[in-house]
């Protein structure tokens, strides 16, 4: 067959399903160090033992065409990086919300794993499968693994957590005025003013008090950056509305995955669940960072102090994998971030 | 994400609430124009009085239609989604600039950016 032709009968079945599809969960690094010691990788291969989605075997693929499946212990680990991945010949699809949670349940436990034996992983979103079997994720390992390799040293030893900052109650009008000579001028012209005057007196001070909020929650943001930034290792701000909420996810894994490409603010279901901020009032800023374990203790007492004021709620979640840290892939390569062409 | 009913017995009142956020928007336009000009001196007592009366006027009848309709909540929601849509395009833009945020908070204030 030649390339032409698997390539007709690939999209010719894409409708249907995948030719040798592979659920791709994460990509690790398989010989990094802990604590400057570098890690025995054939042990940590054999230790990692997990069910996928669907209850399907893991296996580990890497770009010098080794694969281990799920408790395999391996002669010898080669290859510095590796895909961890299922075989499937479908995408993951489902109209009942309970068995896509599931799924979601068992793609989180399998990075969770993941990390667990092979340090921080680049986490994939849900249902991405990449096409051309073991060869297919080799050749997408080989041609990415300059960016793969950076965003793992970017990654490694840290967390993703969110910090989402948000008014419930507007700063109070006194609070504002008593310091505010220029609204406090005002108040005393509206006082004198006649009717039609006064009322246009009345919506200039309202609009300078906007501001004057407006300028306050800036300062606090501007604040929390600067104090924030020595804690962490990246700090990211994000939109302040999430892209996708679990309000907007219906019962298809479309919904699920999100329009967002596996790239920048790409969350995961996982990590969208504790960025909601419908009741946490007016979103002030949202952030990911990148942070150590030995770092979030403190990150949380400034979250606390900042908690502290009145009208204001922060909502700080984690450790997340670093759904927010994943690199951007070359379009033109073989593999767009979700559902991907044979090379 | 807001949807209009415009087919159905909520067509009246889906068209009232977007034509009564249009006017709100317009107003508040020309009450920013007016204090421009309440500022810069050019308009003397009696124009700013009669400007802002004006002004009232419109906003009570505004308020009474919305009252009588009970689609205050509507017009609000209404207003408040074209808000974040505008603020959300004008941040994009800032990003796409290199820019901060500030540009989306100067427009919506009403200052000149």
């Amino acid at each position: 067959m030649t390339d032409e032709d698997r390539r007709a009968t690939t999209t010719a079945a894409s409708d249907h399903g995948l030719d040798e599809g592979r659920y791709l969960y994460c990509v690790v690094d398989l010989r990094g160090s802990d604590a400057g010691r570098e890690r025995d990788a054939e042990r940590d291969v054999a230790a990692f033992d997990v069910a996928g989605v669907d209850d399907e075997p893991v296996s580990i693929v890497t770009s010098t065409g080794e694969r281990w499946d799920s408790g395999q212990t391996p002669e010898r680990v080669e290859a510095g990086i590796g895909a961890v991945v299922h075989d499937c010949d479908e995408l993951y699809d489902a109209a009942d919300p309970r068995l896509l949670k599931r799924w979601l349940v068992q793609h989180q436990r399998v990075v969770d794993e993941a990390t667990a034996q092979f340090d921080t992983p680049i986490p994939f979103q849900f249902d991405t499968i990449l096409r051309g079997g073991d060869a297919g994720v080799g050749s997408w390992l080989e041609s990415e693994s300059e960016t793969l390799r950076r965003a793992l040293e970017t990654v490694a030893g840290l967390c993703e957590y969110r910090i989402v900052v948000g008014r419930t109650e507007p700063i109070p009008t006194t609070a504002i005025v008593t310091e505010d000579d220029e609204l406090a001028a005002l108040e005393s012209r509206i006082d004198a003013a006649s009717e039609g005057t006064a009322h246009l007196l009345k919506k200039q001070y309202e609009r300078q008090l906007d501001s004057r909020r407006r300028e306050r929650d800036r300062q606090l943001v501007a604040g929390l950056e600067e104090r924030l930034e020595p804690l962490v290792a990246t700090l990211q701000p994000l939109d302040r509305r999430p892209s996708v909420s679990l309000a907007d996810v219906s019962s298809t894994t479309k919904a699920a995955g999100g329009e967002e490409s596996g790239t920048a603010d790409g969350a995961t279901d996982e990590s969208a669940k504790g960025d909601e901020v419908t009741d946490d009032g007016e979103p002030v800023c949202r952030y990911a960072i990148l942070a150590a374990d030995d770092a979030i203790d403190e990150v949380g007492s400034l979250l606390d102090s900042v908690a502290d004021r009145d009208g204001i709620t922060v909502r700080f979640t984690g450790p997340w994998p670093p759904y927010s840290f994943v690199p951007a892939f070359d379009e033109d390569s073989d593999e767009p971030p979700r559902q991907t062409e044979v090379p | 994400m807001t949807t209009i009913d415009v087919d159905g017995e909520s067509a009246a009142d889906g068209l009232l609430t977007l034509v009564l956020a249009v006017v709100e928007i317009l107003v508040d336009a020309l009450e920013r124009e007016a204090i421009r000009r309440m500022e810069s001196g050019r308009l003397t007592d009696e124009e700013v009085d009669r400007l802002g009366q004006q002004l009232a006027a419109i906003e009570t009848q505004i308020e009474e239609i919305e009252a009588d309709h009970e689609l205050e909540d509507d017009v609000a929601n209404l207003r408040g989604d074209l808000d974040n849509l505008v603020r959300d395009a004008i941040e994009r833009l800032g990003e796409a600039d290199g820019d901060d945020r500030s540009v989306a908070d100067q427009f919506l204030a009403g200052d000149r950016p």
